[in-house]
């Protein structure tokens, strides 16, 4: 619950962090479906950190895979004060800041911004205490399976992190509804109970035995992503279509017949088949993104009524501003249009309008203007009379 | 742009004699006090806030696959007259469950019906 309110609530504005955990969460609990866009706005959100997850994953096997990496002496290129933990603290910041992250990172031809390097020790600061200490490092720089996300205690774990991950436990134990806990299989969950009407994707994808292989929750990181991989293949063949599939499938036994008539060149035939197989699966789009960035269409009807809702609305809304400036005594219309009028014609400008809206401190693009001046141009001849 | 749609509050305005005559104004800032100015300039916000508005909702039904105008101009226009009422469109929103007021319908009719005849043709909807 705190990773995944750390990895969606922005760091940047800590009092709209406030708000956003105050919010009542009746909808979550209940597991009432989102509004399009901040279902669509998570999805996003999910994509971009799985992919850097998969980088961060890859730069880290690389790193660990090296027989010479010795992950204490990295900690200690960054702990140049030998504190043994490292810190944004205010009273510290110019000394541990510059001289410990911002000092190793310029040294290595980087040069961050101040909130580059903030979101650097975001990322490496677990619990969030304002330090990171060396197992939090160890937990980021080395390669693992993240089989305590989904639950699994390590036993390598300080101390500090196991009571965290304790606390963690017995907070979502008592109070919070078992389907509260959010593991990698919620991204599929969440789709399974997307909002949107037309998911009937869903159906082509096998979910049913996809969360009945994966429900337990207490496979690792790795075999979520392999069955999750697994899937996105099934749905993407079921994407394109049986079509792409079934040629693909032609072609492979046209080359398997042709194996059988002429032996000498069957290893040819393979390679082609292999070829044309590897370029219908390039069409098909061969990353996770495509499975996650699907269309959210909403149905089209209720699309246009949610429209008319709003234009109800926003109508209501400038009905009540026109006859709360009825009411001002020193209100007419002819007054009003002069704000506007910078000469003595009957009729307004796109450059009229301009120069109205800067002398009522109202601040606007050119595009506004157009749609202004389209709302009430009735002749069509681009003017306001 | 500024008359409200209720005939009281629209009386009062027309019944105002303006500040200076016909006279072009050079002083802009004397025309009204400070409080009507910023009621003033709120007002032109929100129109210009509600035709972006409406515009992002244009785009997103325009970037639909299935959207086509016809199919929704031919529930409006249930008795299909080439044309819908207030009472065609106050009816189709009862049975879509959007609460609507007499007021509410007129504001949207006026907002496609531009000649002012009451009756909102299919081109009137497609300009929108």
């Amino acid at each position: 619950m705190f990773r995944f309110l750390n990895i969606i609530i922005s760091e940047k504005e800590p009092s709209m962090k406030k708000v956003a955990e105050s919010r009542a969460g009746n909808s979550f609990r209940q597991l009432q479906p989102l509004t399009q866009e901040h279902e669509y706005a998570l999805i996003k959100l999910f994509e971009q950190e799985i992919d850097l997850a998969r980088q961060v994953d890859s730069i880290c096997k690389d790193i660990s895979s090296k027989s010479d990496c010795n992950i204490y002496q990295i900690f200690c290129n960054f702990d140049t004060q030998r504190l043994n933990y490292l810190t944004l603290d205010w009273y510290l910041i110019l000394f541990i800041m510059i001289f410990s992250i911002e000092n190793f990172v310029i040294k290595n031809g980087f040069y961050p911004s101040e909130s580059d390097i903030k979101a650097i020790f975001r990322r490496l600061d677990i619990d969030k205490d304002g330090r990171v200490s060396f197992d939090e490092f160890k937990k980021i720089v080395s390669y693992q399976d993240y089989s305590n996300i989904t639950g699994l205690q390590n036993e390598e774990l300080n101390p500090n992190l196991q009571s965290y991950n304790n606390f963690s436990k017995s907070y979502c134990d008592n109070y919070l509804p078992s389907n509260n806990r959010l593991t990698s299989n919620d991204l599929d969950y969440k789709n399974s109970h997307s909002s949107m009407k037309n998911i009937g994707k869903k159906e082509r994808v096998d979910y049913q035995s996809f969360n009945a292989k994966v429900s337990g929750n207490n496979k690792g990181y790795e075999e979520n992503r392999k069955d999750f991989n697994n899937i996105n293949i099934n749905f993407q063949r079921d994407q394109v279509g049986e079509t792409h599939y079934s040629v693909a499938n032609s072609i492979e036994k046209t080359n398997t017949l042709e194996r059988e008539i002429n032996k000498a060149s069957s290893n040819t035939s393979t390679l082609k088949s292999q070829s044309k197989n590897n370029k219908s699966y390039a069409s098909f789009g061969g990353n996770t993104s495509s499975f996650i960035n699907r269309d959210y269409i909403l149905l089209e009807e209720e699309a246009f009524q949610e429209m008319l809702r709003d234009i109800i609305e926003m109508n209501k809304e400038i009905e009540l501003l026109k006859c709360d400036l009825a009411i001002c005594n020193d209100f007419n219309l002819l007054d009003s249009f002069r704000y506007f009028q910078s000469s003595t014609r009957d009729f307004l400008y796109a450059s009229d309008l301009k120069n109205g809206l800067h002398v009522l401190e109202i601040p606007f693009s050119d595009e506004e203007v157009e749609f202004f001046i389209n709302r009430f141009d009735t002749n069509k001849i681009r003017v306001i009379s | 742009m500024v008359l409200p749609l209720e005939k009281d509050y629209s009386d009062l305005v027309k019944s105002r004699i303006h500040a200076r005559s016909k006279l072009f104004v050079r002083n802009i800032d004397s025309i009204m006090a400070s409080d009507s100015k910023f009621k003033f300039a709120q007002l032109i916000k929100a129109i210009i806030s509600q035709e972006m508005k409406i515009e992002i909702w244009r785009e997103k039904l325009n970037k639909m696959r299935n959207f086509i105008i016809k199919n929704i101009f031919d529930k409006l226009d249930y008795y299909g007259n080439g044309f819908f009422t207030e009472y065609d469109l106050s009816d189709y929103l009862n049975k879509c469950n959007v609460p609507n007021q007499k007021l509410d319908i007129i504001l949207l009719i006026s907002r496609f019906n531009k000649d002012n005849s009451g009756k909102v043709t299919y081109t009137q909807v497609i300009n929108i």
